[in-house]
């Protein structure tokens, strides 16, 4: 059998068997909206651990934070750090959006807008911004997808085809198992990516160098300066550091896929136990940094997109078929499923919040189950059709998706802290944050160093103050909002 | 979160409490964003990794000490 069938197949296999387990794993299928949508609002600490592992470690983790580490060197250390200080505000944060979700019965992200704000067009707008935002980001998956499926076939197929089979066939699997199917893929993909991350970042190293400290000594003679920050304020220097570690972790749980799965959790000690114990999962990232400064030694002089192939064409040229097969297998669930959950939350927010709640259609259980499950299929065409027409490298659509999301949280925690806010200075400020974000990031204007995603917020923040001051919110709240605990 | 009074009598202690939470889980969160630049440098290199790698190794690692050390705090006394 020629090596790129054999890795092909792996890969086939692979994907086949975790829906087929997946699958099996369904004791019956979701009967009404909440079961589809939040799993009950059941889920266990350690079921939660995995689909919350499954949704945060994603294609761009496994080959995009390699390809920082290879293009740029010490600032693909926010990456690592990042996470863990969004699991800190994740432990405040999500066991309050939790019960607030229970008691209000919410499914989705912009449901909260809509109830704490008590004003139904408030979550239409959110609807329609995340979905805007997380169909690029559904793309992004199949990007990653793309780039492992072209290497597992040695660079002789076309792997546009694979692609689009593949996750049009996970969206069928969305449409039928719902948020459980999810996370019981995410079983899987979980152990996959961890077997296929201590490869590559343990063994490489030591087959080259000897061992990973070896590999470090060797890059720091060719490469001095790559393994720490610029000063002050360069581009992606200390400053873009300090400002992109800030804005990531605030942005981190702000996702629409990550709302839903908080809303998923048994009860809101689930939750905290959680946000202590994930972030043990991120020293994964440092072995995927080995693996990628591997790569700048062994393969040197990928350019532009080419680096988020980094230690896979190690493998591809040094490793047998049959292990290359197995790497791109766990990258490959590692890109679909997570896409799975975006799928799903993109399609809740499109049955729920703007067919149902901005257009009147589909409002009983029964009929917004089903335009759940038809919407997780025209999103997951829009998002098909989205990249087959524009194709960006991994990075610069998750820094627009992460700008983009960032700017729900001030609407997030006014609705905890401040009675006074009012839809309007809610929506101004996303708003304002969204086109600063956008404008900055088209325009590339340096400004001192600081992640143009900081900004905006900043401008968000700014305008939702000025405009509670000026005009705070008349009609007391629906009903007591709690404070975080 | 309800203001019954014996709550009302605690408040000043629970006041000082939610303090010392805060800030041993900001703890983690300024070591590996602010504090970072200053420790920005290649020696001493720790189990041959770069000092600034290290040290967020090592506060990444810490994180979820300073969570379990939250928790704890927020039950009784």
């Amino acid at each position: 059998m020629s090596a790129p069938l054999l890795a092909l197949g792996i890969v086939g296999m692979v994907i086949a068997g975790t829906i087929g387990f997946a699958l099996v794993s369904q004791r019956r299928f979701a009967t009404d909206p909440q079961s589809y949508i939040v799993g009950g609002r059941r889920f266990g600490a350690i079921f939660l651990w995995v689909l919350l592992a499954g949704e945060v470690y994603t294609s761009f983790t496994f080959l995009g934070a390699a390809g920082w580490a290879y293009g740029y060197g010490a600032p693909a250390y926010y990456i690592l750090a990042y996470g863990a200080c969004g699991y800190v505000l994740g432990y405040f944060f999500l066991p309050a959006v939790w019960r607030i979700g229970k008691e209000r019965g919410l499914l989705t992200a912009p449901d909260f807008f809509a109830d704490r704000y008590a004003n139904r067009q408030l979550g239409v707008a959110v609807g329609v911004l995340q979905v805007i935002l997380t169909v690029p980001y559904i793309t992004l998956q199949l990007t990653g997808l793309q780039i492992l499926l072209s290497i597992a076939g040695y660079g002789q197929i076309d792997a546009t085809l694979a692609v689009g089979i593949a996750f049009v066939t996970v969206a069928l699997f969305v449409y039928l198992t719902g948020l459980r199917g999810t996370a019981w893929a995410s079983v899987i993909k979980d152990a996959l990516v961890l077997g296929a991350v201590l490869f590559a970042g343990i063994a490489i190293p030591i087959r080259f160098f000897g061992s990973p400290a070896a590999m470090f000594t060797a890059l720091l003679a060719t490469h001095p300066g790559r393994l720490t920050l610029a000063g002050g304020t360069h581009p992606l220097g200390d400053v873009w550091y300090v400002s992109t570690v800030l804005l990531t972790s605030i942005g981190f749980y702000m996702g629409p896929h990550s709302i839903a799965a908080a809303y998923s959790a048994r009860d809101g000690e689930t939750l905290r136990r959680n946000a202590i114990f994930l972030p043990l999962y991120q020293p994964v990232l440092l072995l995927v940094f080995f693996a990628g400064f591997s790569a700048l030694l062994i393969v040197p002089g990928l350019h532009g997109t080419q680096v988020d192939q980094s230690f896979l064409l190690v493998v591809a040229r040094y490793y047998p078929a049959w292990l290359l097969g197995g790497i791109a297998a766990a990258g490959a669930l590692a890109a679909l499923v997570p896409a799975s959950a975006l799928l799903l939350a993109c399609g809740s927010i499109v049955s729920k919040n703007i067919l149902g709640d901005g257009l009147g259609l589909a409002q009983t259980g029964r009929t917004r189950l089903a335009a759940t499950r038809f919407s997780v299929l025209a999103v997951a065409l829009l998002a098909l059709g989205l990249w087959l027409v524009a194709r960006t490298t991994l990075v610069e659509l998750l820094l627009l998706y992460y700008n983009g999301v960032t700017q729900l949280m001030p609407g997030f925690v006014a609705a905890f802290w401040w009675r006074a806010v009012s839809a309007p200075a809610v929506i101004a400020g996303i708003i304002a944050g969204e086109i600063t974000a956008t404008v900055l990031a088209y325009t590339a204007i340096p400004f001192q160093g600081i992640n143009p995603g900081l900004l905006a917020l900043l401008v968000n923040v700014t305008l939702l103050c000025a405009i509670t001051l000026l005009l705070p919110r008349k009609e007391p709240a629906a009903e007591a909002t709690g404070s975080l605990p | 979160m309800n203001s019954s009074s014996p709550q009302e009598r605690t408040r000043p202690r629970q006041r000082w409490r939610e303090a010392l939470r805060v800030g041993i889980a900001l703890l983690p969160v300024l070591m590996l964003s602010i504090a970072v630049p200053f420790v920005n440098r290649i020696d001493p290199r720790i189990f041959g990794l770069p000092f600034v790698l290290a040290w967020i190794l090592a506060w990444v690692l810490a994180t979820p000490a300073a969570l379990l050390l939250v928790h704890r705090l927020e039950r009784r006394p």
